[in-house]
């Protein structure tokens, strides 16, 4: 930041006042120089010209005097005549040293007049000297001041007037000249000004313009350095600075993109290992089916056709009875597994939800003798769309649940309300064991079972709420539950519906 | 004597509807794999199949769809066996013709009443 902006905009308007005043200052000189030597030219002729009128008077009053004296041999008049002459001595003087450098008009004066105040020296000396003092012989010996000798003073005059003429026009016309001087002195600093003007405001709007180009880059993620911008002002600090940040932001948005790839990686990874993980579950549960399939039914054959002792029998229904449970097992998770993949299909219809749920209730009242089932359905319960063997299988795992878990209670509740025009609640109570309040949201996770004494002995796979929950989800819906640990449960399945004719 | 074709990959399976079906007075042939299951069918004319879904050289469902599409052995009767209790092959067999679809593990007592059930059905 050697030359700022500002630094610059002022060294600039200050070289321009600068040039201004010298110019001016110059010039001034100059003229005034010149304007002075016209002036003393001017002067000169203008003096020589009074000089010249003077002497012409002293010469008339030599003259003059000269013929008084030859008419009155009056001495005063003598005296004139010297005054004259002395007169006419120092305009000499003064013209000989005024007129120096003008030959023309020095050999004018010398030549066509000073001879005649010469001859009328010389003729008043020989006068005096001889006593000859005749008018006769005046006029004899001098002619007067002839015509030619009154040319000749016109021709000085004319010369000294035309001489001091030729200096006033000669100023007069310099004058004229340095006006356009004048003029064109002011007129190029303003020149320069716009030029100098142009320069620094290309010199800012240059880097301005790629700065925002760099600016508009950025905006739309196309990275790039600003480059060929050299000044040292802030424009230039403000580019150094740009260039940092764009290196910056693309640094991280590098470093960025490079974790992203590499969670993105991990993340990939970890679906593949899940799917992998998923697939050899499914497989090793279908795998498992056959030899299942062969146990259960050996045994089933055993039980019914072979005269097996009672302890035999015993172990032989063991057998049945746990294979029924491992098979069970790999249905739920299998089941569990496409609803949570959202392979199930559904299969919507009208239907009667009174029916599907007497069905249901019907087939658990079957398995179980120490409970008892209750019902409550509202009447004015309309037939609605949806996937009954879904709603079944949510019911089911439900009644399954609670009437494994209540082993001391007599009765379960099935409660429908329509809690709203498009939604069904499907509450299922059981006066069971209950659940503590910790667990109650981990329940729904698969094969996660409240772990207690109490409910050692009580056979399950821990699929059965997770199964009922993904259903529930699936079909739109929610599952909840409210439990107080040892009074029993209430699971509640909300389902949205489409009732007939809304 | 109705004839019962047993065609399943697994021979634990092939002997458990064996001993399952021998003293309920059938004529019971095996298969080990669909082509052979096939081939038998076709010269053996069955009364009814107990057809794994699953099997190599050729599926159930296309052993299935080859009989039903044909007038001859149209009439054969397919019990299928299947390890995927699922809804999607449920339709595929559907769409093959299969007469009864039975996922397993199935229960002995419950395959020997089925199958009476379908061939006095046909009868």
């Amino acid at each position: 930041m050697r030359f700022g902006i500002q630094k610059k905009i002022a060294g600039g308007y200050v070289l321009i006042v600068f040039l201004i005043v010298m110019s001016t200052t110059v010039i001034q000189i100059k003229t005034n120089q010149q304007m002075l030597a016209y002036t003393m030219t001017a002067h000169q002729y203008h003096q020589a010209e009074r000089a010249t009128f003077e002497l012409f008077i002293a010469i008339r009053n030599e003259e003059t005097a000269i013929r008084r004296y030859f008419l009155t041999k009056d001495p005063q008049f003598v005296a004139a005549f010297r005054n004259a002459q002395q007169q006419i001595a120092r305009e000499k003087e003064v013209l000989e040293e005024l007129l120096a450098d003008d030959e023309e008009a020095l050999s004018c004066l010398q030549e066509r007049i000073l001879p005649t105040a010469v001859y009328l020296d010389a003729l008043l000396e020989d006068a005096l000297a001889n006593g000859q003092t005749e008018v006769t012989s005046y006029w004899l010996s001098f002619p007067g001041l002839t015509e030619d000798f009154i040319r000749a003073e016109k021709d000085l005059y004319f010369l000294l007037n035309q001489r001091h003429n030729k200096a006033m026009f000669a100023q007069h016309a310099y004058l004229q000249q340095s006006y356009r001087l004048w003029a064109f002195i002011l007129i190029l600093p303003a020149i320069l000004a716009s030029v100098l003007g142009l320069i620094i405001a290309r010199g800012i709007t240059g880097p301005l313009r790629k700065l925002m180009q760099g600016i508009e880059g950025l905006k739309s993620g196309a990275y790039r350095q600003i480059d060929g911008v050299r000044s040292k002002d802030e424009l230039g600090a403000l580019v150094n600075a740009f260039n940092q940040m764009a290196d910056t932001i693309e640094r991280n948005r590098l470093e960025l993109q490079q974790s992203h790839q590499t969670v993105q990686q991990a993340l990939e990874k970890m679906k593949e290992i899940d799917k992998l993980k998923t697939e050899v579950l499914n497989t090793v549960s279908h795998e498992l089916r056959t030899p299942l399939t062969s146990i259960l039914g050996f045994s089933e054959l055993l039980l019914q056709n072979s005269a097996l002792d009672a302890k035999a029998e015993k172990y032989v229904q063991m057998i049945h009875k746990e294979t029924n449970r491992l098979s069970q097992l790999v249905n739920n998770f299998l089941d569990l597994q496409r609803i949570e993949t959202g392979q199930v299909k559904f299969n919507r219809q009208m239907v009667n939800l009174r029916t599907v749920i007497e069905e249901v209730v019907e087939s658990f009242q079957a398995q179980s003798f120490r409970h008892t089932i209750e019902i409550h359905l509202p009447n004015d319960l309309p037939p609605v769309e949806t996937d009954p063997d879904q709603v079944a299988r949510v019911l089911g795992n439900l009644l399954s649940n609670a009437l494994k878990y209540s082993p001391r209670a007599d009765k379960v509740e099935v409660e429908v309300e329509r809690v709203a025009p498009d939604l069904i609640a499907i509450a299922v109570k059981d006066y069971g064991l209950g659940i503590p309040p910790a667990e109650q949201e981990a329940i729904f996770k698969p094969f996660y079972r409240v772990d207690h004494a109490d409910r050692q002995g009580i056979s399950g796979t821990g699929l059965g709420l997770a199964i009922a929950y993904q259903t529930a989800r699936s079909l739109g819906g929610e599952l909840r539950v409210d439990s107080q640990d040892g009074k029993g449960s209430t699971f509640t399945f909300t389902l949205p519906v489409t009732v007939s004719g809304a | 004597m109705k004839k019962i074709l047993i065609a399943d990959d697994e021979p634990a399976i092939r002997f458990l509807i064996r001993a399952t079906l021998e003293d309920q007075g059938y004529l019971l042939l095996e298969a080990a794999d669909g082509l052979e299951a096939y081939d038998l069918a076709r010269t053996e004319l069955p009364a009814l199949i107990v057809l794994d879904a699953m099997m190599p050289q050729m599926s159930g469902y296309d052993l299935c769809a080859r009989l039903k599409a044909d007038p001859v052995y149209r009439r054969i009767i397919v019990l299928m066996l299947t390890a995927k209790a699922q809804e999607e092959d449920r339709k595929v067999a559907e769409m093959a013709g299969v007469d009864y679809y039975l996922p397993k593990p199935f229960s002995p007592n419950e395959l020997t009443n089925i199958i009476r059930s379908l061939l006095t059905q046909k009868a």
